[in-house]
């Protein structure tokens, strides 16, 4: 997954794409160590649960059950695609990317 | 030759076990030529049982981990992603025929219905043993549907695809079961199976519903109930859904600093729960 995330920030560097991480690891330092350790250059919640790590408030509320779990929000905050990989992830953010430049579009015609 | 043979005889023994079916559930037979499951299980046939399965259990866990080894021994996670197993060598399609000539075997034991189960778990996934899927369910119902053990497999039925077995079988084991734990269980996964696509979606909230106001106390998992879990799968369902603004998050980002999720509006955002382990 990482290999993926890093490649879809390169690729979409100049539009308005955010990857933002929840992370459940049992210590913060731990987490920090993982965001170093496998090069993540985006934001992370810290979620970690303590001695069980999965249990975090916000994975918790989110109802996660396994991980890595993803949503695909646009660019309003609304939840379009959920648990999409490979191809299909590059698919669907392509559609949203896509979206959001012909909302400025229609916008700046107005 | 080996799996020919071995379709060849489950066939011949499916087709007793169809044919029995009709006059072992009828109320006016007189005779009962014979029984799928015996009423009266041996500890001897019992122990007999438990023990065949835990060896080949054994072998299927020295099987998984020589499968998984490529996995284990890669440096790092772009290496473990550049990794292809080979379905054709999946421990859990190979080891389907022998677990399911087990149950066949030891009918009525607490170790064939773990047999099953697996069995169940596996043919769902693979398309070329969807055929065992149909055979299994039926010998369920039949030969296991007052088994209180019948928990531990539809306790989980919800990580299996919702196919027409897999949900006629928790359907059953939510109607027929006498065992509350059983009951509870089977309508929480069917209520997750059917929550999880559009044109079920208001079904499986009400089965869930239903959870939370009977089967609250049963135990889940671990420490959990049911009416701890399910609260977190309703929120799911009323406000997680493709089409629903995402719910706030206000929390420490890793450098201390606080966070909020919709101070990305304006943007895409791909959110993602992970963890390292």
């Amino acid at each position: 997954m990482y290999p993926h995330e890093r490649s879809l920030v390169k690729k979409h560097s100049a539009d308005q794409f955010a990857i933002v991480g929840v992370n459940s690891e049992n210590t913060i330092e731990a987490a920090r160590e993982a965001v170093k350790k496998n090069k993540l250059t985006w934001k992370n919640f810290y979620d970690g649960g303590g001695a069980n790590p999965t249990s975090g408030p916000i994975a918790t509320r989110w109802n996660v059950s396994g991980w890595p779990t993803t949503y695909l929000l646009d660019e309003n905050g609304v939840i379009r695609y959920k648990d999409v990989r490979g191809e299909t992830l590059d698919a669907a953010l392509e559609t949203l990317i896509d979206q959001w430049k012909a909302a400025r579009e229609a916008e700046a015609k107005l | 030759m080996k799996m020919i043979a071995t379709h060849a005889f489950l066939l011949l023994k499916v087709t007793i076990l169809l044919c029995i079916a009709p006059i072992h559930g009828s109320a006016s037979t007189v005779v009962i030529l014979d029984d799928p499951a015996p009423a009266v299980v041996t500890k001897a046939q019992e122990t007999a049982a438990r023990n065949a399965l835990d060896k080949m259990q054994k072998r299927m866990d020295e099987a998984w981990t020589e499968y998984l080894a490529p996995l284990r021994e890669a440096k790092t996670a772009e290496e473990r992603d550049a990794i292809e197993l080979d379905p054709e060598k999946d421990p859990g399609v190979m080891f389907l025929p022998e677990l399911f000539k087990f149950s066949s075997d030891h009918p009525g034991t607490a170790a064939c219905l773990e047999a099953l189960s697996q069995v169940i778990s596996m043919a769902s996934r693979d398309e070329k043993n969807r055929w065992m899927l149909k055979q299994v369910v039926d010998r369920i119902i039949l030969e296991y549907i007052e088994h209180e053990e019948l928990k531990d497999l539809v306790r989980f039925g919800h990580y299996n695809p919702p196919s027409p077995e897999n949900l006629s079988l928790l359907r059953a084991a939510a109607d027929r079961s006498p065992h509350r734990t059983v009951q509870g269980s089977a309508f929480y996964a069917l209520g997750k199976l059917l929550g999880s696509s559009e044109e079920t979606r208001a079904e499986g909230k009400q089965l869930l519903q239903r959870v939370q106001k009977e089967y609250a106390d049963v135990p889940f998992f671990r420490e959990t109930t049911y009416g701890e879990k399910v609260a977190g799968d309703l929120f799911e369902l009323d406000h997680l859904q493709v089409g629903q603004v995402a719910p706030e998050i206000i929390g420490t980002g890793l450098d201390g600093d606080l966070m909020q999720l919709s101070a990305f509006r304006g943007k895409v955002v791909l959110l993602d729960f992970w963890g390292d382990w």
